[in-house]
């Protein structure tokens, strides 16, 4: 059947269900579904059901080779870039939340020129400009001037900031961005409203939207996720999925991928309700690995070197390097990150990582011409 | 000998450079692989970056570089692409590709037809991407294409000649260098297609993913020379019945 949307097709699920599903999952379907070459959205709550976690070396196995077969040895780097803190929104996982006492700082297009410049000459050419939900962003050219900006120098242009109108995604594209980061947090809706207490980002609707706007508009890669730590993570990440394949099939030439950020300390005392581990982790990158083989997997750096190394060569295929959290931290590292990195490495120490696992480190992966 | 645009070649296989775990493993594969055309994604190239460069590692004097636009959905993207390719002294041929689905990155025949036709007006040698369509290969023909590259299954797949009805008739009606691409995935699909008449083989992941890519690239050359080989020596048709090799008829 056809939906209209995404949200019409996600009424059709009913998250408790989707649990349970996943919860009873028997080793005999298991073992089934594990003689299969190809998977579907709909083998995902047997993939990642704790059945499953019992096999994760098979998994491992399937979703090594399919990596290799289709991104090869080559592994691909960006680098975030924090424009602004400030915040409206109150999220209780966040350390952008506007009742926290930190430092707000928005940068100037020469405080974004310096860091930028220092960026590049580590060898970055893929920059993810992150924000928080300033309303500046809505309200002027500030995000719109700054991808022009940056466009300058970098081949390719990710945002990561609150869910922009359709209109403003195609002022966007035009400016030279090629890449959206909208993860929905949580796809459930009861937690969705008790994490974000308040600011535009309650909207649930507004956000889940977002991918929608975004890929009508001409965005051309658009990665999904949910903050893992907020509700049952098996549930939640196949929704994700579902999100992610309803575009992929919606808007055919539009590149999906997702990104697994687990909850890290900041400044806040939220607590994560739910313990995602590293084999948990580990699970959900694998299975979305078998049901999207040509999906960008992208690692940041909350998580710890040794684990990264480990997903890289299995099946991430994108990752950040030597990242800072907090507005013109490259150039001055005075200001409060919006979460603590775990893994601290330099970009050219990750790079030597990455080739002594046998893989080829890729700075540079889109063009210019590319662009808008 | 191989010929396409005006200039010869001994070698009949053309390698990609994606997918290496290293420049150097590239560089030798490419060496063990003999090949004198290879094909280089201009989207990777980073002429301000030459440590990490795929182009440093290439030998200029004795290898054709062949820039793809790869990464390119539509016409105009793929033009543009091109021609930041020649600005940067890459020369001009151009290997085309128009893929606007990122997932099975087929070519889409019409921008492909519409990109062809205006590249050739400005001066490239367009070796063109397409799906073994003989129909399209024509029309790419009229559009001054200098050689057509007719998918033999999707990219990447190694599922090998799925297209081979297909790409019979086009080596059958072309009068440009046919170049089977993608999809090959062991030594004997490129033999195969090689003996099926086509001119050269395009080959990238079945030797870049392999546990041995150096070892990789010389089976796939010996396997295109023997292909060719076999092909130029008149292939035998193949029968219903047995028939033995030391006939006794006439013996007595």
């Amino acid at each position: 059947m056809r939906y209209k949307n995404f949200l019409s097709l996600l009424e059709q699920y009913r998250w408790e269900k989707v649990s349970a599903k996943i919860a009873n999952v028997k080793p005999d379907t298991l073992d089934k579904l594990l003689k299969k070459e190809n998977f579907s959205v709909g083998d995902l709550p047997i993939l990642l059901s704790q059945t499953a976690s019992a096999r994760l070396p098979e998994l491992e196995k399937k979703a090594s080779r399919i990596t290799t077969q289709y991104f090869g040895k080559a592994r691909f780097l960006y680098a975030p870039l924090y424009i602004t803190n400030r915040c409206i929104n109150r999220c209780v996982y966040c350390g952008f939340n506007k009742n926290n006492k930190i430092e707000r700082k928005r940068l100037s297009s020469k405080e974004i020129s310096k860091d930028a410049d220092y960026l590049y000459n580590q060898g970055f050419r893929h920059i993810l400009i992150v924000s928080g939900e300033d309303p500046i962003v809505m309200k002027s050219d500030y995000l719109i001037d700054t991808i022009a900006l940056l466009h300058k120098k970098f081949p390719s242009i990710s945002i990561e900031v609150q869910p922009l109108t359709e209109n403003l995604y195609r002022k966007a594209v035009a400016a030279g961005c090629d890449g959206l980061s909208l993860y929905q947090e949580t796809y459930n809706k009861k937690v969705y409203k008790i994490v974000h207490i308040g600011g535009p980002k309650r909207d649930f609707r507004w956000r889940i939207e977002g991918p929608e706007r975004a890929a009508k508009a001409g965005i051309k890669k658009i990665n999904f996720g949910v903050l893992l730590g907020l509700a049952d993570f098996r549930t939640d990440i196949f929704f994700a999925a579902l999100h992610a394949a309803f575009i992929r099939k919606r808007f055919w030439k539009t590149q999906i991928g997702f990104s697994f950020p687990r909850i890290r300390p900041f400044v806040g005392s939220y607590q994560p309700t739910v313990e995602v581990k590293d084999r948990d982790l580990l699970q959900i990158i694998l299975a979305l690995r078998l049901v999207f083989p040509q999906a960008f997997l992208v690692l940041s750096t909350r998580e710890r070197a040794g684990f990264r190394d480990k997903l890289l060569q299995i099946a991430a295929t994108n990752t950040s390097a030597g990242s800072k959290t907090n507005p013109g931290g490259y150039s001055d590292d005075s200001t409060t990150g919006q979460f603590d990195i775990s893994d601290n490495r330099t970009p050219a120490e990750v790079v030597r990582a990455i080739r002594a696992a046998g893989l080829y480190p890729v700075w540079k992966d889109w063009d210019i011409g590319l662009a808008g | 000998m191989l010929q396409i645009a005006g200039r010869k070649f001994s070698s009949r296989l053309i390698v990609g450079t994606g997918k290496f775990s290293s420049n150097s493993v590239m560089k030798e594969a490419i060496n063990a692989s003999g090949s004198e055309i290879v094909t280089v994604a201009l989207r990777r190239v980073d002429l301000d970056n030459t440590q990490e460069d795929i182009i440093e590692a290439i030998d200029f004097s004795r290898i054709q570089i062949l820039p793809n636009t790869s990464g390119a959905q539509n016409a105009s993207e793929a033009i543009k692409i091109a021609n930041i390719g020649r600005n940067m002294g890459l020369g001009n041929w151009v290997k085309l590709e128009v893929t606007p689905d990122p997932w099975y990155l087929l070519p889409d025949p019409i921008d492909t037809l519409k990109a062809t036709e205006k590249l050739a007006k400005d001066g490239f040698a367009v070796l063109v991407y397409m799906n073994a369509d003989p129909v399209l290969a024509k029309r790419l023909e009229d559009a001054g294409a200098e050689a057509v590259m007719p998918l033999a299954s999707p990219i990447g797949s190694a599922r090998g000649m799925k297209t081979k009805e297909m790409i019979r008739i086009i080596i059958e009606n072309s009068n440009l260098p046919v170049v089977v691409d993608a999809g090959l995935g062991s030594p004997s699909d490129a033999g195969y297609a090689m003996e099926m008449g086509a001119d050269a083989v395009l080959v990238n992941t079945a030797i870049a993913t392999s546990d041995n890519p150096v070892k990789m690239a010389k089976a796939f050359k010996l396997a295109v020379e023997a292909g060719r080989t076999g092909y130029e020596a008149g292939i035998i048709a193949s029968k219903e019945h047995a028939y033995a090799s030391s006939p006794e008829k006439g013996i007595i």
